[in-house]
């Protein structure tokens, strides 16, 4: 099946500084793919290569099978039909809700209903007639997104759309946003620094790492099987333990634990990869000591001791704040990387 | 109670009523003057004043002109801005200041070396020519100001929409300039309503140099007051228009993401075509005044006229700008304090009117300071206090602007940590933030001593006899004639002004940076 989009072995650098080093990266037609990375990894400069804003040095790019950028051949932007939703929206300020909806239509379309019926996709079809001004930082985000699908692109790119908003925001502005471009039948590309983000709206997830994609694979498989211990930084909590790995079983100072797979590199001395919710309280485990209870609302923080190491734990709020010696254990399976260094 | 405490604080207090009541007083001497002149002569007389074929055919030289310059310098503006800062054209830093050269030559030197050429550039054609060359930078410094700091995630939504490059500058670029170019067109429009020297040189006319002609005549001309009139009438709704969207200047960015620096749209094969209007425009609104003028000097050294009187020329523009830009300064800075220290409608109209009175034609403002000083105060009469009063209603803004900056600086918190130390409010003020606006006030100084070096209009009119000034001797060779004599004056003229004109094309252009 032709790919929503395609990127193969892209490359760009920017005053001699690669940014991109060899790219490749696909989305199926109606999925939503989140690229999820630190700063500086390449990720909004692969979205601006995509739109079209910027030109690449190597590789190609296909927007429904149709070359749009390489071997010296640049589409231009207008040219590509990719809806675009920048960070914080940029809604042009001197035109009202219903103008910057109509504004990528053809003036014939530019009617009443169907810009309507974009407004509908997110919820918005009372603000027509409001200026950005005087809307809320939500709203000025749903209604950048209905003026990206308005013309009614397969493809919408969006950079880091809810940055700057506060976490509660974020999380229920992600899931409109993502049930609109079900809606509109829209293959998408979301641009984010934050896991929570791309599991939450995406199918899939792309995580990018130096200017290359380090793993790409469904938000379960990339957090359950982080491709390399980077990747595992990236995508949420991670604690690192020495481990002695036997076929695919590890001895950790935690005690045992299942691994996901016998490990490539094969027995011997590991690093074992846990996520911060694997390490369960409680007997039968590893004998630990509690330095220091903090309080967090729903849960205490511990830090504890289990022989040299310290490890910061999640535990359920305790009602009397005492330290106390307490057994700990890993659960579920975990993935091994070669031994640090 | 902090609510009680903080309604306390931001009233005004006596001292900024009273400043308050310059600019006031600066905008109703001439509307009282011309509303006194206008009940003497009672209804019959305005209109055997007004309605003659004399007024419509100012009224018509006066629009014709002050359009045409207005709509001209816009599109040479807009499209100077739009080639320096989004284009990739080479040289940028150089073109950056070069477009902006235009203002250190003052209209009506720019006006005799153009009209030293040939005649041919005297009457209302060559007017309109060379004060739109003169006059282009007025919009050109906001409109590349608004360029440079617009967003340009704007542009690429807006490509991403199909729209093409030249779609996006008219669907998104310009509206989005469109107050800096408002306000821009509208002080161009008000330089033209005012504009005295360049029209007289130029045989235009207009209002200003028919009030000038009618007051030379006698001094308390009916027919005077009443043009001035019929010009405060087309004056006042330009400079209030221009005050509105000054205001409403501001560059709108997308909240608070990092911003993305602009990319230079490629001319391609255009590139040299661009290169060279660039060029051109820059040689017809610089170089040839500046070359006409090394031409005559070096004429008039050959022939060593007129330089002799160089020196009470210098020694009478010092002796008039230096106490001038003093009093501006001092009347400017209650202004800005107010403006910052205790925002408020009342504050901000009050920092707001001299912009308003700035607009009135300088023949205008003369002529009521003139009639109020022989009517009630004959003792000022043919001293430079008149003088002064004129040069603050002219000047004031330009004070101002000059001193917000560093006042904005000395935050009042500072002189509340030293009221907790022990110090009063005077004392606290004295020691705290008086010594934090002092580059301010220097510089203001400096800026204020180089513009009213060149101020023509009043000065002409108001200076005490016996008294000239490098601008003064200027006019009046040139209005004989005498094009090497007044050539020495000029090129001083012009050296003094490259230095403000640098400060405030800087200004201008680094302003959306911070």
């Amino acid at each position: 099946m032709t790919k929503s989009v395609q990127v193969r072995d892209v490359s760009k650098a920017f005053a001699g500084h690669a940014v991109l080093r060899g790219v490749d990266f696909a989305v199926e037609p109606g999925k939503i793919a989140a690229l999820l990375g630190p700063s500086g990894c390449g990720k909004t400069t692969l979205l601006r290569a995509i739109a079209g804003f910027d030109r690449i040095d190597g590789g190609e790019i296909l927007i429904d099978g149709a070359r749009v950028s390489g071997s010296g051949s640049h589409l231009p932007p207008e040219k590509r039909r990719v809806g675009y939703v920048p960070q914080e929206g940029a809604l042009f300020p001197h035109l009202t809700v219903a103008g910057n909806v109509g504004y990528g239509l053809k003036r014939r379309e530019r009617t009443r209903e169907r810009i309507g019926a974009a407004l509908a996709l997110v919820g918005l079809e009372a603000l027509m007639e409001r200026y950005p001004h005087q809307l809320s930082g939500g709203q000025q985000q749903r209604v950048a997104l209905a003026r990206a699908l308005a013309p009614g692109p397969k493809l919408v790119v969006l950079d880091e759309p809810f940055n700057g908003l506060d976490l509660d925001l974020r999380r229920s502005l992600c899931a409109e946003v993502t049930a609109a471009l079900q809606r509109a039948g829209a293959s998408a590309v979301l641009v984010t620094h934050d896991p929570e983000e791309a599991f939450a709206s995406a199918d899939v997830v792309a995580v990018m790492q130096e200017g290359r994609i380090a793993q790409q694979d469904e938000p379960r498989a990339v957090y359950r099987r982080p491709a390399s211990a980077a990747v595992a930084r990236i995508t949420g909590g991670a604690i690192f333990l020495e481990a002695t790995v036997t076929g695919a079983a590890a001895e950790t100072p935690l005690g045992p634990a299942a691994l996901v797979a016998a490990p490539p590199q094969g027995d011997g001395r590991a690093s074992v990869c846990v996520r911060p919710e694997q390490i369960v309280l409680g007997a039968p485990g590893q004998a630990a000591t509690v330095v220091e209870r903090s309080f967090r609302g729903d849960h205490d923080l511990l830090t504890v001791t289990v022989g040299e190491r310290r490890l910061s734990v999640r535990a359920p709020a305790h009602p009397d704040s005492g330290l106390d010696a307490i057994r700990l254990r890993i659960e579920g399976p975990c993935v091994a990387f070669p031994p640090v260094a | 109670m902090s609510l009680a405490s903080r309604r306390w604080e931001s009233a005004p207090p006596l001292w900024l009523a009273l400043a308050a009541l310059v600019p006031c007083l600066l905008i109703a001497l001439p509307l009282v003057y011309v509303a006194l002149r206008a009940s003497e002569a009672g209804a019959a007389g305005v209109a055997a004043e007004l309605i003659r074929p004399r007024t419509l055919e100012l009224l018509l030289n006066t629009v014709a002109l002050g359009v045409s310059v207005t709509v001209i310098s816009s599109v040479l503006g807009v499209a100077a801005a739009w080639c320096v800062e989004r284009s990739d054209i080479p040289f940028r830093p150089f073109w950056r200041i070069a477009a902006a050269l235009p203002l250190a030559v003052p209209a009506f030197v720019a006006s005799f070396a153009w009209a030293s050429i040939d005649v041919a550039f005297q009457g209302m054609a060559g007017a309109i020519l060379i004060l739109s060359l003169s006059h282009f930078p007025l919009v050109y410094l906001p409109v590349a100001a608004a360029l440079r700091g617009m967003d340009p995630a704007f542009e690429d939504v807006s490509r991403s929409l199909g729209r093409s490059p030249a779609r996006t500058f008219f669907g998104v670029v310009l509206p989005q300039a469109w107050p800096a170019l408002g306000a821009g067109a509208l002080l161009v429009l008000t330089h033209m309503l005012a504009e005295f020297g360049a029209l007289a040189l130029l045989r235009v006319q207009t209002f200003t140099t028919a009030i000038f002609a009618s007051y030379e005549l006698q001094f308390d001309s009916a027919t005077a007051a009443l043009q001035s009139a019929v010009l405060l009438a087309l004056t006042l709704p330009a400079a209030f228009g221009e005050m509105r969207l000054r205001r409403g200047v501001r560059v709108s960015r997308s909240g608070r993401g990092a911003r993305r620096t602009q990319r230079a749209i490629a001319l391609g094969r255009a590139k040299p075509f661009v290169l060279a209007g660039l060029a051109a425009l820059i040689a017809l609104s610089t170089a040839v005044p500046a070359g006409m003028l090394v031409y005559w000097a070096a004429v008039g050294a050959s022939t060593t006229r007129g330089l002799p009187d160089i020196w009470p020329a210098i020694g009478g523009t010092l002796s008039l700008a230096l106490p001038g830009a003093v009093i501006v300064t001092a009347l400017a800075l209650p202004l800005v304090l107010a403006a910052i220290r205790h925002p408020g409608p009342a504050s901000r109209l009050v920092d707001r009117l001299p912009y308003v009175v700035h607009g009135l034609p300088g023949v205008v403002v003369a002529l009521a300071l003139t009639f109020f000083a022989i009517r009630f105060l004959p003792d000022l009469y043919q001293t430079s206090a008149l003088l002064f009063a004129a040069y603050a209603a002219l000047f004031l803004p330009l004070a101002q602007s000059a001193l917000r900056a560093s006042v904005e600086l000395a935050p009042p918190r500072l002189e509340e940590v030293a009221r907790s130390l022990g110090k009063g409010p005077f004392l606290a003020f004295v020691s705290v933030t008086l010594p934090a606006i002092l580059p301010g006030v220097g510089a203001s100084l400096a800026l204020m001593t180089l513009e009213l070096a060149r101020e023509l209009t009043a000065t002409l009119l108001l200076a005490p006899i016996g008294v000239t000034t490098l601008a003064t001797e200027v006019w009046s060779r040139a209005n004989d004639g005498q094009y090497a004599a007044a050539a020495p004056f000029a090129a001083l003229l012009v050296a003094l002004s490259a230095l403000p004109v640098y400060v405030f094309t800087r200004r201008s252009l680094e302003l959306h940076d911070l």
